[in-house]
């Protein structure tokens, strides 16, 4: 349990930057990027009397990570889905320009198209794994077996990439 | 290319910019506000369903506007945590307690000074003195930036951690402090398994210092004083566990519990630093 002398401030400051960081890999918008990040330190604030031993093997920031990679994912699913959703009924907005048509097809969105259709479980851990946290970490933050971890992220990035390769073909490395 | 490297190349296209800094001082005065609102709405909740219940109860058996204090009513109750109320600061005082010099290195003048609870016995320790202890030493403390204070937490469940902090205090008043440091935490998992302290220590230690620190460990009960001012400082910083930083900055003692990354923590004395 996160006792009376847990340093929120200290815990918060030396977090913040890299939770947002790996937030706003996922969601476009930096400032909405923020928005769910404090959303995840409240959750962990509000929920932190259940943290058991919470540091043990970085269980904590591991819950942390998690909480706001997951919210992460959710809010792009929906905005793929609105998107979409407005692209079907015309939504009454005009055509896009070239030039926004050219930003739809960017890296970055494709990316993130892929990784919202991607079985929830194994975005996590492509997210998690790609923000430096150790098998271990990763493990502890989705509750998994950690022996079984190396094999779980193996298969996420197959189908990835065969998700990836599938709409959009082999990236081209000479740009 | 293998799926590993492709999907790495992939995702790193979405890190945010360079020059993009989130706002954390923002974030954290909004979290503190948000904070204050449920509070005083839980106060207020409480407050009426307090009134409530007394009023039933006054109206039944204690009509007497004195017995309200005896029901509880209006008292304040036992605070739950609050952001703000929990200790930003473990003290504000400098740490008062008594230091052998071995146990610090760095500059005087640094203005930041991180004071390290551990426990040699403790695998996280190990892992944090291994890995990211010499990073910080090389970026922080030689360049003048940080002070190191060690400070020994020998916990009960180590049978053999009491030991392993005699032998490297023995080797500090020998001037070797640092070397067996390293070594004990290098070779943790050998002399944890049979206790054999001594075979890890005299590895590093010429063959005339290491009969000193033997005849220390054997005889010297001022050893154990640093020891037992480091245990006054655990219980004043309120430490629970091992390792533990406390950083002390501008009079304030911060203290961060659990195995840190170098990344965190490198990030963290940036942010002090640039204050």
């Amino acid at each position: 349990m996160l006792d009376d002398a847990f340093d929120f401030e200290t815990f918060f400051r030396m977090h913040y930057e890299r939770v947002a960081r790996a937030v706003v890999r996922v969601v476009r918008d930096p400032a909405r990027a923020e928005e769910i990040t404090v959303e995840a330190f409240w959750k962990f604030w509000r929920n932190s009397k259940s943290f058991a031993g919470a540091f043990e093997g970085g269980g904590a920031v591991g819950w942390l990570y998690r909480t706001a990679v997951r919210m992460a994912l959710d809010d792009l699913r929906r905005e793929s889905r609105r998107i979409r959703h407005e692209s079907q009924v015309g939504g009454g907005q005009a055509a896009p320009t070239p030039e926004e048509a050219h930003q739809a097809t960017e890296e970055r969105d494709r990316i993130r198209l892929v990784l919202a259709s991607l079985d929830a479980r194994q975005a996590e851990l492509l997210l998690l794994r790609s923000n430096e946290l150790s098998y271990a970490e990763v493990a502890a933050a989705l509750e998994l077996n950690p022996s079984s971890v190396g094999t779980l992220i193996s298969r996420a990035q197959q189908a990835f990439r065969k998700e990836y390769v599938g709409r959009y073909g082999e990236p081209n490395y000479e740009r | 290319m293998n799926d590993e490297r492709w999907v790495e190349e992939r995702l790193r296209v979405l890190d945010a910019r360079d020059d993009w800094k989130p706002n954390a001082d923002a974030a954290l005065a909004g979290l503190q506000q948000r904070d204050r609102r449920r509070r005083g709405w839980q106060r207020g909740w409480m407050w009426s369903m307090a009134m409530a219940s007394a009023c039933v109860v006054a109206a039944i058996i204690l009509p007497a506007p004195a017995k309200c204090a005896m029901l509880g009513v209006g008292c304040p109750r036992p605070s739950a945590p609050s952001i703000l109320l929990a200790p930003a600061v473990v003290a504000k005082a400098p740490a008062p307690a008594h230091l052998a010099n071995y146990k610090e290195s760095g500059s005087p003048n640094a203005p930041v000074v991180c004071e390290i609870y551990s426990d040699y016995e403790c695998p996280s320790c190990a892992a944090f003195y291994n890995s990211v202890f010499p990073q910080l030493v090389r970026e922080y403390v030689a360049t003048g930036k940080v002070r190191v204070v060690h400070r020994d937490f020998p916990l009960p469940q180590h049978p053999y951690a009491k030991l392993a902090a005699r032998y490297a205090n023995a080797a500090g008043e020998m001037g070797h402090y640092e070397e067996v440091v390293r070594r004990l935490f290098a070779s943790q998992p050998e002399w944890a398994a049979n206790g054999n302290v001594d075979a890890a220590v005299a590895l590093v230690l010429p063959p005339e210092t290491m009969a000193k620190v033997r005849a220390l460990v054997d005889s010297d009960a001022g050893l154990d004083a640093t020891v037992a001012a480091d245990l006054a400082m655990v219980a004043r910083d309120q430490i629970n566990q091992t390792p533990t930083i406390v950083f002390v900055y501008k009079g304030e003692r911060r203290k961060v519990p659990g195995a840190t990354s170098w990344e965190l923590l490198r990030s963290y004395l940036n942010q002090l630093l640039a204050q």
